[in-house]
């Protein structure tokens, strides 16, 4: 083709002309534009002259829109740009805006398949330039054939343009069908905003368009497969048919024309998969004419640089059959959904696959922290503080006893007796300890002497005692003779200046050998045995003051406390057991029984000021009954019951005043008030009745009561009855002394305290002697224990009056005031009596009272030995008395 | 993801070519809905995919390096298997995601727009202490 070898630069010196001259531009164009149409119209055979007729209008439109637009584009371009430039950018320009509008077309296919739209955009572009180059060509040679060729060309490519922008129109009219029945929303809006573009896009363009695309409505589109690649094929590969291919292509664009409206009649689902299988039609279409299109297009910019002729190019059935397959495919797809798209209802659902809440901080530490060979158990805080986690060692229980009082240094406490050994071991932690109080334990008895072994003790202190006169050395104020005729000699009792001196002094009951001496100062008693002044027995110590004290029939010393308490002591009881000793080695003795921590002891009473063991069988060794009388009047009786069987060194757990391994306890018997009648002034003294069945107590107020305590009754008033109360009777001062007869003759003498003296009968309630005062207040009268008749007075001044009532009824026959004595005991004689012991002789105490000391004298012969018929006499003296 | 074309496909083009050459007169006709028997049924495919799971990844530590390719081989393997289990006409496609366990937390969720009453989804987790693994398997029927 000769217009082809024109050398670029000509063709741009053409250019430059051509936009020189717009008028005559113009004026070729026009020429062309007839020109194309006188032959098309020459060559037309179908179609009617009607036809033609606005065909040619409508290209006759086209073209004069187009070179408007072009025309505008160019002043726009001329206003900014001088003129050089704008001559020489001229074409770039007017490619630049067909490549907008090209853009546009692009974008508004970029949801199609992106390569497709490539290669359609490359190909417009291409025909574009194409177009371009023959319309130089043309314009240069002005070869009337090429002209038309040109002409020609361009049209199609104004066809190619506006089939798509009829594409872009159909669609925007089926949507507008299918609008009502869209189901989903998502692809509506994207389309109706696509629509919206379009129609910008239009408005923007020229309003004459707009008459083009209401004729040329459906050039291009939904053309049947075969009809479309056979034009194409055509239209590209042959040039010389292209008016038989323009006629099939009108008659095409009819028959479009009614397919298209066959398409929307049904009433198909109007998704964008329909739409987009529509439109996948003619852009495969395309497609293919892009493959062929590139290929001339490649051969034409070779042309134009080698200058060598354009071959001609080759039918490519295989691509064509390809085709063919993917388009019925598309087809059946397309119809497979519409049908499908009826039956079927999608729905949007959505799940959750997988949860996993992130871990705390905690748990993660501890998920890493708890590789590391280290275990958590547990937590302990404050609120939930339970105790199974507790640090602290376990704690240990055990079961012990204990004892009060601790009066001494024995363990009054040791492992209780359920528990077995293994635990006692863990009682004491030294070894020395355990071993000591095995030791003790040894060392009790643990039965009572067998009387095999009683006499065999008896013989041992037999031995004893012989060997301590050899081996001690003499008392120095030993054995010395008594002044006056009291005493044959006497003996002090040398006590250690640490007890204090001594307030009483009592003589066994029993044993006239045996003796007591109280010593308030330390509330101690001390245990003599009168054959060895030396050193006492052993000390009894009280825990309380020491108000008054007795033998009991079985040997037992009995003391009232200050606080009211009774102790009991058992001199029988191994030294080994108390454990203590004084300075000289006398053993110190705790009580045996204390009423203070028995349950039976109620000291609410006050002091003990009288204290008496009474019994019907007293001196026969019969039961017996100790009465106790506290300061405020209230007498008490008591049983003093010896435990049969071993004694218990664990002690008692039920009678806490019994000491451990003691054998004797107190129990009260009864307790009874005195008659309200001497209740104003408290009584004074007490001793034991001359029956020994009952207690005579003596009030302050001069009066006597006789209390039976061994008769059974319950009322204390009926057992009580009062001696000598009567007002003729009565003396005005207090009773401060009482003694009853050993002798068995039931007489009574009473000690007052402005110094009379009388004689009563238990029987009678008149007095049946009144000794006149021949001194101070009475502290204590004793009948003789030896003789019947004669008794012994001791006054406040330390005066000893004997009286013999056979020989002088008015006053004493002798007295012995050389010393003052606070106190006189006199020991039984048992060939008078028959108390005591027979190996005992008739022996008396006197306590000093500047020194405390108390000494023990053999009484004279004359006061020990009684004379005959002496009891005889007294009898009838009594007699006489009494009338 | 893996996408499974359908045999039995192609027996329908063909009687749709023969119905396209007799004439447009003739409807054609679609199973929409899957047989009873072969029903993609969660109880019936999860144990399947559990197996695998606990087949595969037991005593296993997360490893940077071979979690891709653990994740390929178990979709392989979970897809074979379900398509061994006779499901007609089912496509599967068939997710796995494997992660490690460091204390974070994790979700995973997916959205379908699909028939609800043919199709369906299973999905099984496996987790040891260094790693969760998510297999979810998509049963879309092909109509």
């Amino acid at each position: 083709m000769p217009q082809d070898k024109r050398s670029s630069s000509g063709s741009r010196r053409g250019r430059l002309e051509d936009t020189a001259k717009p008028g005559a531009m113009r004026k070729i164009l026009d020429e062309m534009d007839t020109e194309a149409k006188q032959a098309r119209r020459s060559k037309s055979k179908g179609g009617g002259d009607k036809e033609d007729k606005d065909r040619d209008r409508e290209d006759r439109d086209r073209d004069r829109d187009r070179r408007d637009s072009r025309h505008k584009g160019n002043d726009r371009e001329r206003s900014h740009k001088d003129d050089k430039e704008r001559d020489s950018k001229h074409r770039d320009d007017k490619d630049r805006e067909r490549r907008q509008r090209d853009d546009k077309d692009r974008d508004r296919r970029h949801k199609d398949d992106k390569d497709r739209d490539r290669r359609r955009e490359d190909k417009d572009r291409d025909r574009q330039r194409d177009d371009k180059d023959r319309e130089k060509r043309h314009k240069d040679d002005k070869d009337r054939d090429r002209h038309r060729d040109d002409k020609d060309r361009e049209r199609r490519h104004r066809d190619d343009k506006d089939r798509d922008r009829h594409r872009d129109d159909k669609d925007r009219d089926r949507h507008r069908d299918d609008k009502d029945r869209d189901r989903h929303r998502d692809d509506k809006d994207r389309d109706r905003h696509r629509d919206e573009r379009d129609r910008d896009r239009r408005k923007n363009k020229d309003g004459d368009r707009k008459s083009s695309e209401q004729t040329t409505k459906s050039n291009g589109q939904a053309e049947t497969a075969e009809a479309a690649e056979d034009d194409y094929n055509y239209d590209d590969d042959e040039f010389e048919n292209y008016d038989e291919d323009f006629d099939d292509f009108e008659d095409d664009d009819n028959e479009d024309d009614d397919d298209s409206d066959k398409d929307r009649k049904p009433p198909a689902a109007a998704k964008t998969d329909s739409k987009d299988q529509q439109r996948n039609v003619p852009a495969r279409q395309q497609y293919e004419d892009d493959s062929e299109d590139d290929y001339d297009r490649h051969k034409t910019s070779s042309q134009q640089q080698q200058q060598t002729p354009r071959p001609k190019a080759f039918i490519d059935f295989f691509g064509a059959k390809r085709r063919q397959a993917n388009t019925a495919a598309a087809s059946r797809t397309q119809r497979r959904w519409d049908e499908l798209s009826r039956l079927i209802d999608l729905d949007k659902v959505s799940y959750d696959l997988f949860q996993l809440a992130p871990l705390e901080e905690y748990a993660l530490y501890m998920r890493q922290y708890g590789r590391s060979n280290a275990h958590q158990a547990a937590v302990q805080t404050n609120e939930d503080a339970i105790d199974r986690e507790a640090m602290t060692d376990d704690i240990e229980f055990s079961t012990r006893w204990t004892q009060n009082p601790p009066g001494d240094l024995v363990e009054c406490a040791g492992v209780a007796a359920a528990n077995d050994e293994d635990s006692a071991d863990e009682d004491y932690d030294s070894k020395d300890k355990k071993k000591h109080k095995k030791k003790q334990t040894a060392q009790l008895p643990s039965k009572p002497i067998q009387p095999s072994a009683k006499s065999l003790q008896r013989t041992l202190d037999l031995v004893r005692r012989v060997l301590e006169e050899q081996s001690r050395p003499r008392v120095p104020n030993g054995r010395r003779e008594a002044a006056g005729h009291l005493s044959s000699g006497f003996t002090p009792l040398t006590a250690s200046s640490t007890y204090g001196p001594a307030s009483r002094a009592l003589f066994d009951p029993k044993r006239s050998a045996k003796l007591l001496t109280m010593h308030p100062n330390s509330s101690t008693l001390l245990l003599w045995n009168a054959h060895e002044p030396e050193l006492p027995l052993c000390v009894l110590s009280a825990p309380g003051g020491v108000a008054c004290a007795c033998w009991t029939p079985d040997e037992f010393v009995c003391a009232g406390l200050d606080d009211g308490a009774l102790c009991l002591w058992d001199p029988t009881e191994p030294a080994e057991s108390h454990g203590r000793y004084d300075a000289d080695g006398v053993s110190i003795r705790g009580p045996t029984y204390s009423t203070a921590w028995s349950p039976v002891g109620n000291h609410l009473g006050g002091g003990v000021v009288g204290l008496a063991a009474v019994g019907r069988a007293l001196h026969s060794g019969g039961a017996y009954q100790l009465v106790s009388m506290d300061s405020s009047g209230r007498l008490q009786a008591w049983v003093a019951s010896t435990h049969v069987g071993p004694a218990d060194p664990a002690g008692s757990a039920s009678d806490l005043g019994l000491r451990p391994g003691g054998r004797v306890s107190l129990m009260r018997s009864s307790r009874l008030e005195l008659p309200s009648a001497s209740a104003p002034l408290p009584p004074l003294c007490m001793s034991a009745g001359a029956n020994g069945d009952g207690a005579i107590v003596g009030g302050a107020d001069g009066c006597l009561i006789r209390v039976n305590v061994g008769a059974g009754g319950s009322s204390g008033s009926r057992r009580c009855h009062s001696i000598c109360g009567d007002f003729e009777h009565r003396l005005p001062a207090s009773v401060t002394a009482i003694d009853a007869s050993p002798h068995g003759n039931g007489l009574l003498l009473i000690g007052y305290a402005d110094g009379h003296v009388r004689l009563m009968t238990s029987s009678s309630t008149s007095p049946l002697l009144t000794v006149q005062p021949k001194s101070d207040s009475i502290v204590r009268l004793l009948w003789s224990r030896s003789r019947p008749a004669v008794f012994y007075s001791l006054d406040s001044s330390g005066r000893l009056l004997v009286y013999d009532l056979t020989q002088k009824s008015s006053g004493p026959v002798s007295v012995f005031a050389e010393s003052g004595v606070s106190d006189f005991a006199l020991g039984e004689d048992y060939h008078s009596t028959g108390r005591g012991s027979k190996s005992d002789r008739a022996v008396c105490v006197l306590v000093r009272a500047n020194s405390g000391e108390a000494e023990v004298h053999t009484l004279a012969e004359t006061l020990s030995a009684a004379e005959l018929d002496e009891g005889y006499r007294l009898s009838q003296l009594i007699d006489q008395l009494c009338v | 993801m893996q996408d499974e074309p359908v045999a039995t496909e192609q027996p329908q083009q063909q009687q749709q070519q023969q119905q396209q050459k007799e004439g447009e007169e003739v409807a054609n006709t679609y199973v929409i809905r899957p047989n009873f028997e072969s029903k993609f049924r969660p109880l019936l495919a999860k144990p399947v995919i559990h197996e695998v799971l606990v087949e595969r990844l037991t005593d296993k530590a997360y490893d940077k390096e071979a979690t891709s390719g653990l994740c390929k081989e178990l979709t392989d393997e979970i897809k074979a298997r379900l398509r061994a289990n006779g499901f007609e006409r089912y496509k599967f496609v068939v997710q796995v995601a494997i992660g490690e366990q460091r204390g974070q937390g994790v979700k995973m969720a997916c959205r379908c727009l699909w028939d609800s009453d043919s199709d369906n989804y299973v999905q099984d987790i496996f987790m040891n202490d260094s790693l969760f693994c998510v297999a979810v398997a998509f049963g879309v029927f092909h109509y």
